[in-house]
Formats: C-alpha cells, structure tokens, sequence
C-alpha cells in the first residue's frame, strides 16, 4: 500500500484493538501521515516525532475505534489535532525567544530556503485552512470525506478551502507561466 | 461556488508542488527504527489484547521487584556465602568496622564486598581458608574464583574462548555452586 496515491480505504477491515491489524495500518498510512505533517509543520524532525505522537495516541485509542469509520481519516484528524498543537507550541516559543532577544530578528532558518515557496505559506495559513487544503489537495480526499475526518459539515470545508485558495492565490499571485512555477529545490542539483 | 479557470489552474499547481514536497521529504527522510507506540518488548512481539499489556506491566513490575530482591540476596550471598539475613548483617557490620580506619573507606568497603576473599583474608586471619559459613566441612572452593555466581551447570565444560561461565570454570570441580534465588 505504500506510495498508494488513494486513501487507504477499509476494504482491509480491521479490527479495534488488534495489535497487528495496528502495524498494518502504520505500515499502510505512515508516509501519507508523515506527507501531511511535513507539509505543516516547518522541520522534518517535529513532523517525524508528531507523527510518532500521533500513531501513540491512536494506539491507546485503537479498542475504541469504531470500524465504520475510515481509520486513515480518523489518524488524520488526530495528525491534524496534534500539528495543530505543536504550531501553537512553536508560536509560543518563538514570541518567548522574540521578548527574550528584545527586537533583532531571529536569522533565517537555513531549512527553510530549500522549501518552496508555496509550502511556506501553506504553513503559513490558519491551521484548520491548512489541514484542510493538504487533505484536499495533496491526498485527494473530497470535501465530504475531509469534513468527515475533521468532524465539521461539509459547507465549513468548502468555505476553508475557498479562503485558503484565496489567500494564497493573493500572496503568490498566479501570473507566472506554468512551466515556471514548477518547484525545483535549490539543492536539487546535489541532492540528485 | 464556481471555480473559473484561474482557480482550477491555481489548484492544479498546488497539487503538483505540495506532493513534489512530500515526495522529497519522503526521500529525506529519517524513520524511527522502532514506532513509539511499540511496546519495548520489541516489534516482533505480538500483545494478544490491550488488557495484557496492563497485566504484562503489572507482571514486569512484579518481576523487577523479585530479581532487585534476588540479586540483593546473591550479592548478600555472594559476600558472605549464606542467605541468611543474620550472616548477612553480621558480615556488613565486619566489613564496614575493617574499612572505617582505611583512608578510603567507600573504596575498601567496595573491594571487599566484591572481592570476599580478601576480606575473609583480612577477618578471618587463622581461621580455615576454605570453611564457608553454612556448608559442610567437606564442601570447598576456591576462594577468589568462585564469586562470579554463575549458575552454569557443567563447570568442567565452560568454553575457555567464550568466557562463558562467569568463572565458575575455574572452580573447584564436583562442587556445586551457591544457588542465586531468581537466577
């Protein structure tokens, strides 16, 4: 199932509770997991260890899970809970580190400069705007199976996703030639 | 709402960049070696239900108290070559009285707790080297050889390259070793 570009769907029928049934569904969704919170959050390092936190807190939770719903929306809204959480904790770090260094600006953060740029204001967008266009557009999920996962109507998706997709367009603007708005990380010549 | 043109365009390219992202995180990747929600008996192991793994910990616990209980008895014994808690005592009270004059006194308390038989050496200077408390007169050992407590059963077959045996190869033949509760 790996590199699946589909969500998992519950044709594999597993069962609450079940170890096993557990590592097959970490096997099955962790990449497309690790996909959504990498896109969140800023470093691949907190987007691995949330996602460790994520797959914990499912695990504690997995006898109660209930089969009818899809078990990759219901990890993605408990991603999504715990990214959620972390921005908050990372905004809350940088505002102490701002008051403590009294005005200059932090300097860039290196990792940053290979992120494109689109990615950046992604990460940039209110949260739940965020989640939102991630499990749209980078998974493919519909606007009912994104509401179902987040537990919010569908109407609420759509209207997150049209200002997400507003404030973006504004901020990047979209009068660039197609062709060049391919990303391309800068290391990609070495990285290759 | 009505997409035009502009936004399905705008869409199509934040489908394509933001899964060029997440392929080339993908790529760089560093996985954890083991989940976190693994329990460290490793990945292998396969829980039956939740409710053992509360049981399991109880047990674990269970389990640490009786080896913390039983290596402090073989250390006891070990030291003093009874499991008697009186021996144990009296032989803590020699110990300690002989190293209150050294210059360094946690240090000789250390040595001879590890090292019997220099403190048998030292305590019980005339008296028979090969008597231990609690065995029969003609049960010995080697003292200064047997302390590693191994609970290896055939001493005369201990692979001399392995190291195996935990010294109890250079035992004294035909004699069994002291039984560690918990071993």
């Amino acid at each position: 199932m790996e590199g699946d570009p589909q969500p998992v769907r519950e044709a594999l029928g597993y069962r609450p509770g079940s170890v096993e049934d557990f590592d097959r569904l970490y096997e099955a969704t962790n990449d497309r997991l690790f996909a959504t919170l990498t896109t969140l959050l800023r470093d691949r390092v907190a987007a691995e260890d949330c996602l460790q936190e994520v797959y914990l807190r499912a695990f504690r939770a997995w006898p109660r899970w209930r089969a009818d719903a899809p078990a990759e929306a219901w990890l993605h809204r408990i991603a999504i809970n715990v990214a959620v959480s972390h921005r908050r904790r990372e905004r809350l770090r940088e505002v102490g580190e701002l008051i403590r260094r009294l005005g200059p600006p932090a300097s860039p953060d290196p990792r940053e400069s290979i992120v494109p740029e689109l990615v950046r204001e992604v990460r940039a967008l209110p949260s739940k705007q965020a989640a939102a266009l991630v499990l749209r557009h980078l998974h493919g999920y519909t606007n009912r199976e994104i509401a179902h996962a987040l537990g919010v109507p569908e109407r609420t998706i759509a209207s997150r996703l049209a200002a997400a997709r507003r404030r973006l367009q504004a901020r990047l603007g979209d009068q660039r030639g197609e062709e060049s708005r391919s990303w391309q990380p800068r290391r990609a010549s070495s990285d290759k | 709402m009505k997409l035009t043109e502009r936004d399905r365009t705008f869409e199509r390219r934040l489908e394509r960049e933001l899964r060029l992202h997440a392929a080339f995180s993908q790529q760089y990747r560093v996985r954890t070696a083991r989940p976190r929600y693994r329990p460290a008996a490793g990945r292998g192991m396969k829980a039956p239900a939740m409710k053992w793994g509360m049981m399991g910990k109880a047990a674990a616990g269970l389990i640490a108290v009786a080896l913390a209980l039983g290596g402090g008895a073989a250390a006891a014994m070990s030291t003093t070559g009874s499991a008697n808690p009186i021996d144990v005592g009296q032989r803590m009270v020699q110990v300690v009285e002989g190293c209150r004059d050294s210059a360094q006194a946690t240090k000789c308390v250390g040595d001879t707790t590890s090292h019997p038989q220099n403190g048998e050496a030292q305590q019980h200077q005339g008296a028979n080297p090969h008597a231990r408390p609690g065995s029969s007169p003609d049960q010995h050992r080697d003292h200064g050889q047997g302390s590693g407590g191994s609970s290896a059963g055939d001493h005369g077959q201990v692979d001399p390259e392995n190291g195996n045996g935990n010294g109890a190869g250079q035992e004294d033949h035909g004699h069994k070793p002291p039984h560690i509760p918990g071993s």
